[in-house]
């Protein structure tokens, strides 16, 4: 029932009540009035017999005559007047005559003659005939002493007239309230219970989010207002909860993270932001009201459930629980996560707050980074760190075990002549393939690592017997039988193998290492088999060239390196036709050292470069000398390594001539045919640069290499040496006098002078002298000597006009011999 | 005023009508209350035309008046050794001795009224009666001082500080 319907029926209901109990109480206090009434007749009575008592005291006291006191009382008595004006009457004979009483209580007060009412008469209402008798109360009582009857009567129509009046008005007034009541309820329900409808209205409105309306009741300063002032104060409140709540939806909405709130017990998801749908891949339906868990699979689920658990067991405050080894399928890529979550406890309601981030980039980059420092970036195997790593574990296994381990130290022969010649791209397609057929060489179980630029380490797991070794160190050789297939070409690649054995070899790492490389050393040295495994006493070997290659590198930029010349004589007629410059080594604590023992370590170190220029530079600079000293000069030949004719250009070879201040065309290299075969263009262009410079160039050892005729007849040579080799056979061996011959003949061919090595005999002049070559270097025309024997010749030549060399004439007829 | 106990009205051995107890009336009751009735002020009292003046009305204070209700107890006479006199309130005329059924009420004019030069014959038959009934002020002391405790209080006021400041009667 609403509060207007109440105030109605409240109203209707008092009313009510009212007019019930009205009635009653007026006629109840009609009846105590008439009883008022009747105790003024009583009140009357006593005053009379009082008065009557009186007189007749006097008369007993006075002596009046009897009749005169009766007279008197009589009067006295008839005098009283009660207070509502009732009066006595009396009857001196005693009887109150029949009729009487009854005509007398019908007699009503109006009818009184005027003035004997005396007072409260003016209230008569004039021709009101509207009530009923009786008009009066009457009390009758004897007076003995006299024999009177004494009446007292006291008139009550006055209290029915005002009943009656009274009824009329209430009867008035009841008619209006009740005409009223319905107005006045509504009026008063209306001035109660409208602003408090508006209010509740506004209210309504509040709470639905319109917090800008204006509550204007909380100006009233009764209930209402107090009431307005709450909801006022509602309405700021809610307004700042909606601005707060905003602000919170706008940073949830903005965060790049996902976010989402899971339910702590049923594990729904309650809300989540815009993030969380892109990193989940899913649309805002499909996240609402799903299970948290169903998000991840299998044992991702699983451990996401395990941290919730984790997380529900600790207090609110405490620390965040984090993982990053989520993953899930988002569009079906897999996309990794890191997963945070915390507890929130929001009035009694526990949720989780679980933010998540996608890692997939960074994940990746650790990955690639990972790689990157243990895997080398072009062939993908383990780099030298992770080989350490690698083998340490596999080392301490074996000596837990007592197992042996081999290591394979594998390198491809010549690399740098590789990226010199074939280029840098080429030479890492050759390592890839490298790589590839090693690890298609070896089993699962074994480890194969880049070690180096062309080194790279196998490591044989539990190699109980060295035959296993050998076996794959075989398999490895055969495995490059074939040649690499390069872009435009293919390359026969070769390495060598050296081996070595834990703990047989070494006992840790590093000595392994070296073991197996001294091993490969020997190897790649050896004319046989490209497999070597290490023994003790190549570690000797090793260490001697290590202090070799050490003592070398300090030697440059000394004077413990000196030029040697080994005179070059014609056989036609004994002259000096030359020197060929020959390098010596004064190496401290060792004496005089050959180019044959350091020259390999040079080549191989690439010392070779810088010597090799030293000893163009000592060269040119003596035949300077000479030239300033005023002897005759004569042509120095100088040897230059593969690798030098190289590195340098021709122009590197005439700003040294120009620096040292000698004469180009007294200047004659002497290459061998290997030098040329490793880069062809690069060496007919500088050798042709050469030649125009006025430098001679003669190949050496000739015979020994490829001895292409083309290339010979393109080579802007103009000198041959025949190798001693095959001079030392002359004149008997017939196979080196056939070669021998055709060289000369060949020579002659191409227009080119011959000189013959190693010519120690006189039988090996004149053989060589029947077979037309003209000059010749060996210990029967001179050996190597310092500059002051070659200076003495040189001084000879120019005083005798020969060199004085015993060159015989030719004894006999080569095509006979 | 009104009445308290049950009072009748009837011709007076005293002079024309009077109020007699209709009930036996105990000593201290209060018999009629004096706090009812129109309240008058001297400047109307003043203009009061007498000889068509229906009500009665008598002092209450220096300047206040009260006119009768109209009911039986304004018709209470003087009387020169009266049986009801005023409480020390000045609300109510009181018994001042036992008042037998058809005994006459009667009260002390003096004290009330205290109008100056006021003169108002009496026959009451009382042995104290002086045959005048004049205003407080002209009392003489020893009247004055009999009268003092059933006064009004305006006139024990006014009779205390008169014999605080002279020993002589008012003027």
């Amino acid at each position: 029932m609403s509060v207007r319907q109440r105030i109605l029926l409240v109203t209707w209901l008092g009313l009510m009540i009212g007019l019930t109990f009205g009635l009653p109480g007026l006629l109840l206090s009609r009846s105590g009035l008439v009883a008022d009434r009747q105790a003024q007749t009583e009140a009357l009575i006593k005053s009379a017999f009082a008065q009557f008592e009186l007189f007749r005291a006097r008369a007993d006291a006075g002596g009046l005559a009897p009749d005169l006191v009766q007279a008197q009382a009589l009067a006295a008595a008839s005098s009283l007047v009660s207070v509502a004006g009732g009066r006595i009457t009396v009857f001196r004979d005693g009887t109150v005559p029949p009729g009487w009483k009854e005509a007398e209580r019908r007699r009503p007060t109006a009818e009184q003659p005027a003035g004997t009412a005396g007072l409260g008469d003016g209230g008569v209402i004039e021709g009101f005939g509207g009530l009923e008798p009786p008009y009066r109360v009457l009390e009758e009582r004897r007076y003995p002493p006299w024999g009177w009857a004494v009446v007292a009567s006291v008139p009550i129509d006055d209290l029915d007239r005002a009943l009656l009046s009274n009824r009329v008005i209430f009867g008035a007034m009841a008619v209006l309230l009740l005409t009223l009541s319905f107005p006045i309820s509504f009026a008063l329900g209306g001035a109660l219970v409208k602003p408090l409808e508006e209010l509740h209205d506004k209210m309504l409105r509040v709470a639905d989010g319109d917090t800008t309306i204006a509550i204007a009741e909380a100006t009233r300063s009764d209930e209402i207002g107090r009431l307005g002032q709450a909801v006022e104060a509602f309405r700021q409140t809610t307004n700042r909860l909606r601005e707060q709540d905003e602000r919170l939806r706008a940073i949830m909405r903005d965060a790049a993270d996902a976010i989402i709130l899971v339910a702590d017990g049923s594990g729904l998801i309650e809300e989540h932001n815009l993030a969380a749908q892109l990193l989940f891949g899913r649309t805002r339906r499909d996240l609402d009201q799903r299970h948290f868990l169903s998000l991840f699979d299998g044992a991702d689920a699983e451990l996401v459930r395990e941290m919730l658990a984790a997380r529900a067991a600790e207090p609110t405050g405490a620390q965040r629980h984090r993982t990053e080894n989520l993953t899930v399928l988002r569009l079906g890529d897999r996309v990794n996560l890191s997963l945070s979550v915390s507890l929130m406890d929001c009035q009694g309601r526990r949720s989780f707050i679980c933010v998540a981030e996608d890692i997939t980039f960074r994940k990746r980059e650790e990955r690639d980074l990972a790689l990157r420092t243990t895997r080398d970036a072009l062939t993908g195997l383990p780099n030298r760190a992770l080989i350490h790593d690698l083998f340490d574990a596999d080392m301490q296994r074996a000596r837990r075990n007592g197992a042996r381990l081999a290591v394979l130290f594998v390198d491809i022969d010549r690399f740098t002549a590789i990226i010199e010649t074939l280029g840098r791209e080429s030479a890492d397609q050759i390592l890839t393939e490298v790589a590839a057929r090693l690890q298609a060489t070896v089993r699962q179980a074994d480890s194969i690592g880049r070690y180096g630029e062309d080194e790279f380490l196998v490591l044989l797991d539990d190699s109980g017997e060295s035959e296993d070794a050998a076996r794959v160190g075989q398999r490895v050789l055969a495995a490059f039988d074939l040649p690499v297939m390069l872009d435009h070409s293919h390359y026969f690649v070769n390495v060598s193998i050296g081996i070595a054995y834990f703990p047989d070899d070494a006992d840790d790492l590093p000595q392994l290492i070296r073991a197996a490389d001294t091993a490969h050393y020997t190897a790649r040295h050896s004319s046989g088999t490209r497999l070597a495994f290490f023994r003790k006493s190549m570690d000797q070997a090793a260490r001697d060239r290590l202090a070799l290659e050490h003592d070398l590198r300090g030697a440059l930029g000394t004077d413990q390196f000196e030029l040697v010349y080994q005179p070059k004589v014609s056989l036609t007629d004994s002259r000096l036709e030359g020197f060929e410059a020959l390098l010596r080594w004064h190496r401290p604590g060792h004496g005089l050292v050959m180019p044959a023992d350091f020259i390999p370590v040079a080549e191989e170190t690439g010392l070779i470069v810088p010597l090799g220029d030293w000893v163009f530079r000592q060269a040119c600079r003596q035949s300077r000398a000479w030239i300033d000293a005023g002897l005759e000069p004569v042509p120095i030949a100088v040897n230059v390594s593969p690798k030098q004719l190289l590195r340098r250009s021709a122009q590197d070879f005439a700003a040294i001539v120009a620096e040292s201040g000698g004469r180009a065309d007294l200047i004659e290299i002497e290459i061998t045919e290997g030098a040329v075969m490793q880069n062809v263009e690069h060496a007919m262009a500088t050798l042709a640069a050469l030649k125009a410079l006025g430098i001679k160039v003669a190949v050496d050892d000739f015979g020994t290499g490829y001895s292409s005729l083309s290339y010979l007849k393109r080579l802007p040579i103009s000198t041959l040496k025949i190798d001693r080799s095959f001079v030392s056979g002359l004149p008997g061996g017939r196979e080196e006098a056939g070669i021998t011959a055709t060289i000369i003949a060949m020579a002659h061919l191409l227009d080119l002078r011959v000189v013959a090595e190693g010519v120690e005999s006189d039988e090996q002049a004149r053989f060589l002298l029947g077979l037309n070559c003209q000059y010749a270097q060996g210990y029967l025309t001179g050996r190597p000597m310092p500059i002051s024997d070659a200076e003495r010749l040189l001084r000879q030549r120019r005083d005798v006009g020969s060199a004085g060399f015993a060159v015989p004439r030719p004894v006999a007829d080569p095509e006979g011999s | 005023m009104s009445a308290l106990v049950s009072l009748v009205r009837g011709l007076s051995p005293v002079a024309g009508e009077g109020v007699f107890a209709a009930e036996p009336i105990a000593r201290g009751t209060a018999v009629v209350s004096v706090t009812e009735g129109r309240r008058v002020h001297r400047s109307e009292y003043q203009r009061i035309d007498w000889p068509n003046y229906r009500g009665r009305i008598m002092q209450v204070d220096d300047d206040w008046f009260l006119e009768g209700i109209g009911a039986i107890e304004d018709f209470i006479n003087h009387g020169c050794d009266p049986n009801l006199g005023f409480d020390a309130a000045g609300t109510a005329l009181v018994a001042l001795r036992s008042i037998a059924v058809g005994e006459e009420l009667l009260f002390h004019y003096s004290s009330c009224e205290n109008h100056e030069n006021w003169r108002v014959p009496c026959g009451c038959g009382a042995v104290q009666c002086r045959g005048a009934v004049v205003g407080f002020r002209d009392l003489p002391p020893d009247e004055r001082r009999r009268l003092l405790p059933i006064c009004l209080p305006y006139l024990r006021r006014l009779a205390t500080a008169a014999d605080i400041s002279s020993s002589s009667p008012m003027a």
